[in-house]
């Protein structure tokens, strides 16, 4: 054991393995801060590299292009609202409120260090409790999903601004724009009208960028005064004649360690909400960003701010959605199984080095240098993202000096290629549009956007597990014949009922008394 | 109908010899420069399958062989649909390339498509998983016959999946469960996305048989966590040594799925020589990438391969196409797919949830509770007009970008916006000059985002 780590620790501390992992930390900074680039996509195209690397630096790189481009993903949803990844959604609202307030140095600072806390409780949960925990995954049947689901949708629903209906109808939504496409269970054609592109669905990513970015470039248009146009956002916690050396530290992580302190059981929580979450394949980053942003909120003394600029809120559900990360790789070298689109990949990878990852792996010395390599990585690119993401932040900074007049038609620019390069596809470009439009309405009528895109997301999932487990068992009473699928499915079921049936019940004490 | 046909054939011809005039100033040099930009291989399905792993690893090959960047898309969903229509449907120009699947056979007998293999020009087959059956380590079945006996006696028992319904996997469980004399439907089949998610339902106990290849089950194979009680191929796989076949016990059936690459019909015979050429060259092992050939990879990848040229192709491709439309419409089959929950239960079901809502808003009367931000007092007439602007720009680029290129349209629309909101002309002009060429560079040099490039090639 200790020998095996102590080769890995030689083996990452060649130049050649800081160098890919340095090199690929940039790339992931930079692909994730644009939007419609993913994670995945970034993976993806680095496969045909993988074959000149060594296996090491090759898994290596895959981990710290993730670790840094989740992290990434916060600052264009900071800065111009276009959520860089999905699990960006779920705080949107709050990101980019304070950005409005001149303090999107501080949400991304805040963003940066829970996102490494979030990503190195991760990281351990991944090294002390990976062989213990994988066992979860086999916990999981089409019941136990279904009710996972319903619980991440409630989740968005009932923790979203304003009035839970409006949440519920945005919910509604977005699971409606799901079924739009080739019914993966039935593989019936639905609301496709006759377009062939549509059998695919609305694909989440050109519709997030729609519903959040062209809608706040429509805003910005529609009720810009000439004046007010030129105006720009200045850093609120800097003075402009502050010389000092740390002028440049302070508006990022000035206030952020006594806040990481005072936090801690917040980031623990959410951390833990995360590493299971993204233990469980295919549930993932997402989900857990928001159950945690609603378990934040629920114990939260401020409930009030949240989705208003709430920096628990981001701190919270951004450690979450890091250390999630980590928990797709428990499943994927225990057992083989691939916890989200990226450990499909590395899976895909590994077995091309001629290494299949299960319980054997922890077998082969050989192989087990690698896994405690892989580790380690988790550790050092967490680490590596502090002053990487830093200079990331402090040069994305600049875009909220740009005057609006010029920053709206690069904005438009950029969700026009992000939404097209996902695919390579001009309809998505359409649906980027149509969201856009959609997304304008629904914020009019003051309905939240974040469920409509989580509706988006797993409406899917839902509907197909949903059915299975009534092709299994036609009764709806077999929902709960597993202890694990009786327990969430009772959970949720009181999440919606609770808040409805208290108010009656307190009428009835005072009424008594 | 024979009228209609001929009269297809005319237009086809005609458009065939006004394309042939149009392109022949140019068209010879053409082929003879092919290629002279990045090439695409569109990719059917999505990232971290075999069958992209496949097209990753070709992409890399060609790169070598073409000496071109190769571009792997993936145009997923739709159950191949998508995908296939996207590749199919291309330009013919050689620079989009297409990857099919077996569902190309399949998906027009279900009425889900028009495209059929008699629309490709085949090039080479790679890929050919057969079909395995695999079972819990827990289970109590053994081999085949032991499975075939119990369902015999329990039919309807049992459930299985693999893939969603009316894919190859339950296309194979079906086609052999009737012949071995069985209704299609002794098995329930579950419909899932994909032999990953499947595989770990097995895992966790929540059906009993999974069908699909055996490399889509290696990790859990290997590990011992499930066990493969036969597989449909012919002969033993020479990966999987120790599976037995399903004619090893008494059973003649065989069935796998396949990739392969093919052309968009109309491609000039030059470019598909020399795109042919190039596989094959690839496929016999001849072009090296990092010390290992294409095969050896593909080996180490654990696919089981099967590589077919041209015509073989395209003969393979025919009886193929004959042998899964005798299985689709077959009546075992036809009935079963219509059974279970209707594809409009969960739209119905979400639409009635949405009544109740919007009952709830009017009586609380909260539908009019409008955002503050947008109202009659913040919005100008000239921020209309901007907003209509900037949503016709939108579709200008939709309806252009194809025909003039990302750089003219992308510039000329960013120069439009600018100007118009209020930027200096001369401004506005150096904003663009700075960053379409910037934009253009990131997505199409660095991230490999093809971008419409146009009739000028740029």
């Amino acid at each position: 054991m200790e020998s095996t780590f102590f080769t890995a620790l030689q083996n990452i501390a060649s130049p050649e393995v800081m160098l890919v992992i340095f090199l690929s930390a940039v790339y992931g900074l930079f692909v994730g801060s644009i939007p419609g680039l993913t994670a995945t996509m970034a993976v993806a195209l680095l496969i045909p590299l993988t074959f000149y690397l060594d296996n090491l630096s090759a898994i290596a790189a895959i981990v710290t292009l993730e670790a840094c481009s989740i992290f990434a993903g916060d600052i264009p949803t900071t800065l111009v609202r276009i959520p860089g990844t999905p699990s960006s959604a779920a705080y949107t609202d709050d990101a980019y409120s304070l950005t409005r307030q001149g303090l999107h140095e501080t949400s991304l600072g805040v963003s940066l260090v829970f996102s490494v806390a979030g990503g190195l409780f991760g990281a351990l949960v991944l090294i002390f409790a990976a062989p213990q925990l994988a066992k979860i995954a086999f916990q999981f049947t089409t019941y136990e999903y279904f009710w996972l689901y319903v619980l991440g949708l409630s989740c968005a629903a009932i923790v979203s601004t304003g009035s839970r209906l409006k949440g519920a109808l945005a919910l509604m939504i977005g699971l409606m724009f799901s079924t739009v496409g080739l019914s993966e269970v039935h593989s019936v054609p639905r609301f496709t009208f006759g377009f062939d592109e549509l059998f695919t669905g609305i694909n989440f990513i050109p519709a997030m960028i729609g519903l959040f970015g062209l809608s706040e470039v429509f805003r910005n248009c529609l009720t810009s005064k000439t004046e007010e146009g030129t105006g720009k956002l200045v850093s609120a916690v800097v003075a402009e004649d502050d010389h000092s050396l740390f002028k440049h530290l302070k508006p990022v992580f000035g206030g952020v360690l006594p806040r990481l302190w005072k936090q801690k059981m917040g980031w623990f929580r959410s951390s833990c909400i995360g590493a299971t979450i993204g233990m469980i394949p295919g549930a993932g980053a997402d989900i857990a960003a928001w159950i945690s942003y609603a378990v934040s909120k629920k114990c939260s003394k401020t409930p009030e701010e949240y989705g208003k600029g709430s920096l628990d809120a981001v701190g919270d559900a951004t450690s979450a959605n890091n250390s999630a990360l980590a928990g797709a790789w428990i499943p994927a070298l225990v057992l083989g199984i691939p916890g989200d689109s990226v450990t499909a990949i590395v899976i895909g990878v590994l077995l091309m080095k001629n290494i299949t990852p299960g319980p054997a792996i922890f077998e082969n010395p050989d192989q087990l240098v690698l896994v405690h390599g892989i580790y380690l990585t988790f550790i050092v690119a967490n680490l590596l993202l502090i002053p990487l993401g830093f200079l990331a932040i402090r040069s994305g900074a600049q875009l909220v000096r740009v005057p609006r007049r010029i920053l709206m038609p690069l904005i438009l620019m950029f969700c026009v290629v992000g939404s097209y390069s996902i695919n390579g596809s001009y309809f998505d470009v359409w649906v980027m549009l149509g969201m856009g439009i959609i997304g304008f309405v629904l914020e009019v009528f003051a309905i939240p956007l974040g469920p409509v895109v989580l509706g988006i997301i797993l409406g899917g999932q839902l509907e197909q597990t949903f059915v299975q487990n009534l092709t299994k068992d036609d009764s709806f009473l077999s929902f709960f014949n597993r202890p694990i699928s009786a327990g969430l499915g009772i959970f949720c079921i009181a999440l919606w009922l609770v808040p409805m049936i208290m108010p009656l019940l307190r009428k009835k004490i005072q009424s008594t008394t | 109908m024979n009228q209609c046909a001929l009269a297809n054939t005319t237009v086809r011809l005609m458009l065939l010899q006004l394309s042939l005039i149009l392109a022949a100033g140019c068209s010879s040099d053409l082929a003879e420069n092919y290629p002279d930009r990045p090439i695409s291989i569109i990719c059917p399905w999505s990232v971290g399958g075999a069958t992209d792993r496949t097209s990753r690893q070709l992409a890399v090959f060609l790169e070598q062989e073409l000496g071109v960047p190769v571009n792997v898309i993936n145009a997923t969903g739709g159950r191949g649909v998508t995908g296939h229509s996207r590749g199919l449907k291309a330009r013919p120009d050689g620079y989009t390339l297409a990857i099919i699947t077996v569902e190309l056979n399949m998906l027009h007998w279900q009425d889900l498509t028009s495209i059929s293999s008699q629309d490709t020009i085949p090039v080479m087959s790679f890929v050919d998983g057969a079909a395995a059956i695999f079972v819990k380590n827990d289970s109590p079945f053994h081999n085949m016959q032991e499975l075939q006996a119990y369902v015999k006696q329990n039919p309807g028992k049992l459930t299985a999946t693999g893939t969603a319904s009316g894919g190859i996997w339950h296309l194979s469980l079906a086609g052999w469960l009737d012949f071995s004399g069985l209704k299609a439907d002794d098995i329930k089949w579950i419909p899932m996305n994909g032999a990953g998610p499947s595989l770990q339902e097995l895992a966790s106990g929540g059906v009993d048989l999974v069908c699909c290849s055996l490399p889509e089950a290696k990790t859990l194979y290997d590990s011992g966590q499930v066990r493969c009680l036969g597989v449909m191929a012919e002969k033993p796989l020479p990966e999987f040594k120790k599976v037995p076949t399903f004619i090893s016990q008494g059973m003649n059936w065989n069935i796998s799925g396949w990739n392969g690459l093919a052309l968009p019909p109309e491609t000039p015979q030059p470019i598909v020589d020399k795109v042919s050429n190039a596989v094959k060259k690839i496929t016999s092992g001849k072009t090296i990438v990092q010390g290992k050939t294409f095969p050896e990879f593909m080996r180490a990848a654990g696919l089981s391969t099967r590589y077919r040229a041209d015509d073989q192709f395209a003969l393979f491709l025919k009886t193929n196409d004959e042998t899964l439309g005798k299985l689709l419409t077959s009546d075992a089959f036809r009935k079963m797919s219509s059974r279970g929950t209707g594809p409009l239960v969960f739209p119905g079901l979400l639409a009635a949830a949405m009544c109740v809502i919007f009952v709830c808003l009017a009586v609380q009367k909260k539908v009019p509770a409008l955002a503050p931000d947008v109202s009659s007092d913040t919005v100008t007439s000239r921020g209309v007009v901007n907003t209509v602007l900037v949503l016709s720009c939108v579709v200008a680029y939709l309806l252009l970008a194809e025909k003039l290129g990302f750089l003219l349209t992308a510039g000329s629309i960013l120069f439009l916006l600018l100007w118009k909101l209020g930027t200096r002309w001369w401004m506005s002009i150096l904003i663009t000059l700075l960053f379409i060429p910037g934009i253009y560079t990131l997505f199409a040099q660095l991230l490999r985002v093809p971008l419409p490039r146009g009739m000028f090639g740029w």
